[in-house]
């Protein structure tokens, strides 16, 4: 009995300490879990991680091609060959802006610049720790300051471009400049600024941005010799000085438009010249363009542009048509197929055109053959070489409905093939991956020469002798990119040249073809007022004869419908809800 | 009525650890004997429940409980205990999700919540078979609940499991034999009709036929079956029936201070495959072993150990890909097999599922889940009597594994050239290489080890008095989670809770219970909060107005009311600053070239800190009645009415975007919602000479509203979700299909709408249709389950049948395959006939339509549906022959399970709409058996 009591008693001490331990020392530390998640100090103390709020930015902008593809959509130049495009061929409301995403996402960069600004850049933190590589940490802590500028001015330009616009009272307006972190709540008390004011906000952040930035990053950095620091070629991609100037003239042009300049006021046309002149001078003056080359990293006409991995093929998984594996998604229109003009510049509704409709794929544009895949092509480039079995996008064809992927088919008879570079692997192999690496133009140098003309003809007509400041004629730059279609003879801008609005139609339909599927158009058809009167969109039935010739007829795809509110697009109508100082544009 | 004021949490929390603390100190103090007064122990009619965290004597509880025996559960055929619930107890919903051989596919709801599961009182999970059962018991209402903590929002189901106790051995064998086929399968088009219906939608749209009427014929007569191949893949693939067996041997007792238990239990299963190298086959096996022994007087010590290892074997692509690949291949795509080695597949179809059956690869898996108790009891009755003291502790682990073998077989597709004469010929094309996997592979690494430890303990005193007794539990109980993502945090709880219970009379009875919660999800002051309950009951029946009563037997009136607190599951800690980093790992790439880098150290904000983050806090109120009538009827029924207060969200819908991302904005305690219904319990038993017989009707029903929710503020007041069901399913009003008539008329709704499409109703008035015209059209969670019981017992004849039914809820067809048609790939024999709602279907499309397969009531069927589940035709060999053998009890049963279904569907099985379409299907199972006890 004695034996068992002390059995007992050492239990119960046990169990005392048990509870005692577990209760009083145990309550405490037991609570406080190490939590393997980032700290705000490891983040917001270190030199390097600190800046990685802005490098974070540039994820939202960076590969951004199906985003585009789906603006196009909008446009008379293409569809989706698996679904229709339904704000294009009917209503289109306040509550569906497929742009309105645009809101949310420019407002959290432009908060987080500010927030890399005052966490950050403000408190002095250098990239480098050591004194040895301060003019390095000094280098790249400036241009982390000029990308955060330039970063919020491209955000503050996206909200202008889609929700810019007039109130229903007609005053132009832009968006709720936010210069600073407010509280959660203030946020839904902002109410627009003027069109004006947000234009100026802009120029001014990219004038510092402007300040702060390299004019292009070039060369290899050498600490030793303190040469591009920070600057170097391995930079590319990154914010630019020659970029912020890009953007300004881009802006310019798109505040002097006819949906954002009412009155005409040529002041701003003049402007939007005298930017984009600014970018050609910077540049070197007024160079040949750069061949078509969609897998070139160091293309020095891509004024800002961002790359994708090197192993990516989804692009070509979703453009290639059916033969060559791919699923056809992109189908451009019949419109835009005969906006291309013919092998020697002339539309092909023009008297002088050697255009044959029974033959409409021979001798056109060299940019329609760098562009589309059609019936009976077999190459990237022109219409005679041999890189791939010709395409059949007949009715019956092996690359249509039914044919060699029976789910998959284009609608209009075209694949797009502009951006796919070359066939450089074999997509029947199993492993079709590419090491073709692609870039992604924000920024290039082709928009600028277009604006130029645009603006320069507004301001002074197309062939005069440049005005005092400006050292070519709109001609003489929409030459360049004419030229670079190889339409070295050009009879057709000669005639288009002799008056204004000849020029204008000719401008807008370049800018048409070069920048088509980069998401310009359907921004470009708003800002010009022509939204509404754009045509039903049109394919093409092909139809192949006992003969082995084929028949073309015209049909109709989808209906287009636009209204004269579509010149704007409707803020997001849930923001709208929560915040009664904001004006919605007008017809919306 | 929660307090605040820190001084008086810590107070309190003090003071429960020192009384833990003192009690356990103060154990040998003698003096304390003068306390001690008459006799402690229980009367036998008692019902006493002793778990983990205390001792509680039900039938003198405020408490609404619902007991079933094991033995009644046992009557369903299988190794799984939620199968065996359905439909036996009131409020309690179990739905199949999955029907995969071998896999837990179920998910429950008690009263429109999820229950914690408790294996002898422990939180492990459902780590328990069928065959071990004693009893079940649902614990819906705070009483219990709250002593839970944490882990007792939602209710308790308590499952009891056999042995442990003193009593002459027993030994039990069980055994039974199941034939398994499938309730409901796809209908399938055959390669004609396939060919037919994608010529239509591409007429439709204008792109002429795709097959040409030679290819359709030929698809009928069978002449060219390689070219023109019509495969009925459900025959190809599948076996009509599929067999699976349950064993199980269990041997208690206990004398001598000694009490012990060991079972273990077999069950296998296959697969409806008709591929042998393809066949899902596993198996499992399950043990427990208990043992308690009295060490002294005082002390008696147990331990446990249950483990569960299952194997099984399956093709390497999972068991829903095969049914998807059934699914989803016409019969006409391509011949399986061309020669006796080349597998085919076509461009759209790049799967052969024969070629994966054959030879894909076998994927075994290996998952072993282990539990070990240990406790002590030490019985303080000859110092204090009625005192005890008990602790234990738990580990639970378990873990899953893989070994396998990914070949990948050659894959061919078929080409139609021309030869030299100009004759047609078939060719094969390599489509895939054939790779075999040399080595094998792993999945599952050490780190996935789930573990879950629990310690706990308490201190129980009772007291019997003249007229009254009174109960008093003081427990504690620690649980620990590791989360097996290091980033996430780990659960860790520490609860104690003091409770008393007094019964005056047998008449009046009192509950009360105070509860502290700590959590390792909050901060400060809000790390520890405290949370009363308290219940009352009247037991009008021991009145004397009522005590001679011959038609009422026994009546019982009861509420409670109590707090209980959760906390919310997150990945984070909502009180800290956390950033997160990588977002653009590897997808930003700088530089040109020859000179590249990567920006791969991206960092943004992850979770803003609100320091104040405080529990959810859920305020159950049940009231209920127990009446029993002429020896024959009993019916019980409970009232719940249950505030969710505090639910943790960013409540986003009210701040404006312009801020930024929703990472900008802290979690915080906001929502509130109200869980209100009740449940009911009617049986009705009697007998005619030797033919006893009964019926029993179960039902619970439950509506969760939102009684404070994030929503934007819209005009169209139809909109606003505050104040109305949660599970509001919200869509647009349709008015049918588009005809010649009213195609004129049409309102701009989602791009060019014909003939065929749906139209919708415009409720603003604003003459577009667009997302403001869209509203609450129906709602998607059963509000009501219901269970019928009857059988009767003649002779040693048995015979039980259990039907369970849901209803008042919707299902949406849209964005399911078999019931929406459009594009030229999958198209299912339903394409052919209205849907289950009887709508037509819309108009055919190559392409997908914006218009119709927006979410709207066209799409929605009442989902309700009846079920017979469970059926038991039993023999019981008579007693007398028996007394002679060595054997007590000799069963041989016939069992059925899922014998019947009442529904809208007559395709598919409602309870899981992707049940043989892109998942195994539900199963009908007849069985064979035995039981016997010696």
């Amino acid at each position: 009995m004695a034996k068992k009591y002390k059995k007992m008693k050492l239990t119960n001490k046990v169990l005392t300490i048990i509870i005692l331990v577990l209760c009083l020392s145990g309550c405490s530390s037991f609570f406080d879990e190490e939590l393997q998640y980032t700290h705000e100090e490891e983040v917001l103390d270190s030199g390097r991680k600190s800046r990685a709020l802005i490098d974070d930015i540039y994820r939202d902008y960076s590969f951004r091609y199906f985003t585009d593809f789906g603006i196009e959509y909008l446009t008379d130049n293409s569809v989706l060959n698996s679904s229709e495009t339904n704000l294009a061929t009917g209503y289109w409301g306040p509550t569906s802006n497929p742009l309105s995403y645009v809101w949310q996402q420019s407002y959290n960069n432009i908060r987080v610049v500010y927030q890399y600004i005052d966490l950050v850049h403000n408190t002095g933190l250098p990239y480098l720790p050591s004194e040895g590589s301060a003019d390095l940490s000094d280098a790249i802590v400036q241009r982390y300051y000029g990308e955060a500028h330039f970063l919020k001015a491209w955000a503050e330009w996206e909200l202008l471009k889609v929700f810019g616009g007039p109130d229903e009272s007609g005053n132009m307006l832009g968006f709720p400049i936010v210069d600073g972190i407010l509280e959660n709540d203030a946020y839904a008390t902002l109410s627009r600024n003027t069109f004006d004011e947000c234009v100026d906000q802009i120029m001014a952040d990219l004038d510092v941005a402007i300040d702060n930035l390299p004019l292009i990053y070039t060369g290899t950095e050498d600490t030793d010799a303190g040469t591009n620091l920070g600057t170097a070629a391995a930079e590319t991609g990154r914010a630019s000085g020659l970029a912020a100037y890009a953007l300004k003239a881009k802006l310019a042009l798109f505040a002097a438009s006819p949906a954002f300049n009412p009155t005409n006021d040529l002041t701003k046309w003049e402007l939007a010249a005298n930017l984009a002149h600014e970018v050609i001078e910077l540049n070197g003056g007024l160079r040949s363009l750069q061949a078509y080359d969609f897998d070139r990293e160091n293309n020095p006409d891509h004024i800002w542009r961002m790359r994708n991995s090197r192993n990516d093929n989804s692009l070509e998984n979703r453009l290639y048509p059916p033969t060559l594996y791919g699923q056809g998604e992109v189908n451009p229109s019949q419109n835009l197929i005969d906006a291309f003009p013919d092998a020697n510049g002339y539309p092909i509704n023009n008297a002088s055109s050697s255009y044959d409709a029974n033959e409409p794929y021979t001798s056109r544009d060299a940019r329609f053959y760098k562009f589309f895949f059609y019936n009976g092509d077999q190459c990237f480039t022109s219409a005679t070489c041999n890189n791939y079995d010709p395409i059949e996008t007949f009715q019956g064809g092996l690359d249509n409905f039914g044919g060699f992927i029976p789910n998959e088919g284009t609608r209009t008879g075209y694949y797009l093939k502009k951006f796919l570079n070359n066939l450089n692997f074999n997509p029947s192999e199993e492993n079709r991956v590419t090491t073709l690496p692609k870039v992604y133009v924000q920024l290039g140098l082709t928009d600028i020469y277009l604006s130029y003309a645009e603006a320069l003809n507004e301001v002074s007509g197309p062939d005069a002798t440049p005005p005092t400041g400006f050292n070519f004629s709109a001609k003489d730059v929409l030459a360049r990119v004419r030229q670079r279609a190889s339409l070295f003879s050009d009879p057709y801008l000669d005639e288009a040249s002799m008056n204004q609005s000849d020029f204008r139609n000719l401008v807008k339909n370049e800018r048409r073809i070069e920048l088509c599927f980069t998401g310009e158009r359907f921004h470009d058809l708003r800002r010009w007022k022509d939204i509404t009167n754009i045509e039903n969109l049109n394919g093409v039935k092909i139809t192949k004869n006992p003969d082995d010739s084929f028949s073309y007829n015209n049909i109709e795809v989808e209906r287009r419908n636009y209204e004269t509110k579509n010149y704007y697009l409707p803020l997001p109508y849930d923001e709208l809800q929560l915040n009664k100082n904001l004006k919605q544009n007008q017809g919306w | 009525m929660k307090l605040t004021i820190t001084e008086i949490k810590i107070f309190i929390f003090c003071l429960l650890n020192m009384l833990v603390i003192n009690i356990c100190v103060a154990q040998n103090n003698t003096s304390l004997n003068a306390l001690a007064v008459q006799d402690s122990l229980p009367k036998s009619n008692d019902e006493i429940l002793t778990t983990p965290f205390g001792i509680f004597n039900l039938s003198k509880t405020t408490a609404p409980v619902f007991r079933i025996s094991g033995d009644v559960l046992r009557q369903t055929p299988g190794d799984h205990v939620y199968n065996a619930l359905r439909g036996r107890v009131p409020g309690l919903r179990v739905t199949r999700t999955s029907n995969t051989p071998g896999a837990d596919g179920y998910s429950i709801s008690l009263n429109g919540g999820s229950p914690t599961v408790l294996v002898d009182g422990y939180p492990v999970g459902l780590q328990v078979d069928l065959r071990e059962v004693e009893e079940v018991i649902v614990f819906t209402d705070a009483t219990f609940n709250s002593i839970l903590g944490n882990l007792g929002d939602n209710g308790l189901i308590y499952i009891v499991t056999k042995g442990g106790k003193l009593g002459k051995p027993t030994v039990e064998v069980n055994y039974h034999s199941a034939l398994n086929s499938a309730t409901r399968l796809p209908r399938l088009l055959s390669a004609s009709e396939y060919a037919t219906v994608i010529n239509q939608a591409s007429n439709n749209d204008g792109f002429g036929d795709i097959y040409s009427p030679e290819a359709i014929a030929a698809y009928n007569n069978g002449s060219d079956p390689i070219r023109f191949p019509n495969v009925d893949r459900q025959e190809a693939y599948l076996a009509g029936t599929s067999i699976s067996n349950y064993a199980s041997l269990n041997v208690y007792g206990g004398q001598d201070n000694v009490a012990y238990s060991a079972f273990v239990a077999y069950s296998d299963w296959e697969g409806l495959e008709n591929v042998d190298e393809g066949k899902i086959d596993g198996r499992n096996i399950t043990f427990r072993t208990k043992i308690n022994a009295k060490v002294s007087d005082i002390i008696e010590a147990r331990a446990s150990i249950y483990g569960k290892f299952r194997e099984n074997k399956r093709p390497v692509i999972g068991p829903n890909d095969t049914f998807s690949l059934i699914s989803n291949t016409p019969a006409n795509a391509f011949p399986l097999k061309v020669g006796d080695t080349a597998y085919v597949v076509n461009n759209q179809f790049r799967s052969n599922l024969l070629s994966e059956l054959e030879a894909g690869g076998i994927y075994t898996e290996y998952d072993a889940a282990l539990v070990f108790n240990i406790g002590i009891d030490v019985n303080l009755n000859k110092y204090i009597p009625g005192l005890r003291y008990s602790t234990h502790g738990m580990i639970r682990t378990s873990n899953g594994k893989a070994l396998f073998t990914n070949n990948r077989p050659g894959l061919y597709t078929i080409e139609n050239l021309q030869d030299s004469d100009g004759q047609d010929s078939l060719a094969l094309k390599v489509q895939t290489f054939d790779a075999l996997d040399l080595t094998v592979g792993r999945s599952g690494a050490d780190a996935d080890i789930r573990k879950t430890f629990t310690y706990g303990g308490y201190l129980n005193y009772s007291k019997k008095m003249n007229q009254s007794t009174l109960d008093l539990n003081l427990n504690h109980f620690l649980f620990y989670e590791p989360n097996i993502n290091a980033s996430q945090p780990d659960n860790r709880n520490l609860t104690f809770n003091l409770n008393a219970s007094y019964a005056l009379k047998d008449k009046y009875m009192f509950y009360a219970n105070l509860n502290t919660s700590s959590s390792s999800k909050f901060i400060g002051n809000n790390r520890t909060s405290f949370f009363p309950t308290a219940g009352i009951a009247w037991v009008a029946s021991n009145e004397n107005f009522l005590k001679n009563s011959k038609t009422i037997d026994f009546l019982k009136f009861r509420a409670s009311y109590g707090e209980i607190g959760t906390e919310y599951t997150a990945e984070t800690f909502y009180y800290l600053n956390t950033w997160s980093g990588g977002l653009n790992n590897n997808t930003i790439y700088l530089g040109n070239a020859n000179t590249t880098q990567t920006l791969d150290f991206g960092y943004r904000i992850g979770n803003i800190a609100n320091d104040a983050i405080d529990w959810i806090v859920y305020d159950q109120f049940f009231a209920g009645v127990q009446l029993s009538m002429l020896k024959k009827l009993s019916l019980e029924v409970n009232y719940f009415n249950i505030d969710i207060n505090n639910q943790v969200t960013k409540a986003s819908a009210l701040f404006a975007d312009a801020l930024g991302g929703d990472a900008f904005l802290p979690q915080m305690n906001f929502t509130k919602r109200n869980n209100q219904g009740f449940n009911a319990n009617l049986m009705f038993n009697d007998n005619i000479g030797d033919f006893k017989y009964y019926l029993n009707v179960n039902a619970g029903y439950n509506k969760i509203t939102g009684e404070t929710i994030a929503e934007i503020p819209y005009p169209d007041e139809y909109r606003l979700q505050q104040g109305d069901p949660e599970d509001n399913f919200i869509g647009y009003v349709s008015d049918g299909l588009f005809t010649a008539e009213n195609i004129g008329s049409a309102l701009p709704q989602f791009g060019d709408v014909q003939i065929g499409d749906i139209k919708y109703v415009d409720l603003n008035g604003d003459n577009v249709i667009d997302s403001r015209d869209r509203r609450a059209v129906g709602n998607t969670t059963p509000r009501f389950n219901y269970g019928v019981n009857l059988g009767f017992e003649y002779k040693g004849f048995n015979l039980d049948v259990v039907g369970m039914g849901v209803g008042g809820y919707d299902v949406s067809l849209s964005g399911r395959s078999y019931y929406t048609h459009y594009g030229l790939g999958t198209y299912f024999a339903s394409v052919d006939s209205n849907l289950p709602n009887g709508n037509a279907n819309p108009r055919l499309s190559t392409t997908q339509s914006i218009n119709n397969y927006v979410n709207s009531d066209y799409w929605l069927v009442d989902g309700s549906y009846f079920r017979i589940s469970n059926l038991e035709l039993g023999y019981t060999l008579p007693k007398n022959l028996m007394d002679k053998s060595i054997f007590s009890n000799v069963k041989l049963f016939l069992r059925g399970s899922n014998l019947a279904l009442f529904s809208k569907f007559d395709d598919l099985d409602i309870e899981d709409l992707s049940a043989g379409v892109s998942e195994y299907p539900m199963m009908k199972s007849f069985v064979l058996g035995f039981s016997m006890d010696f």
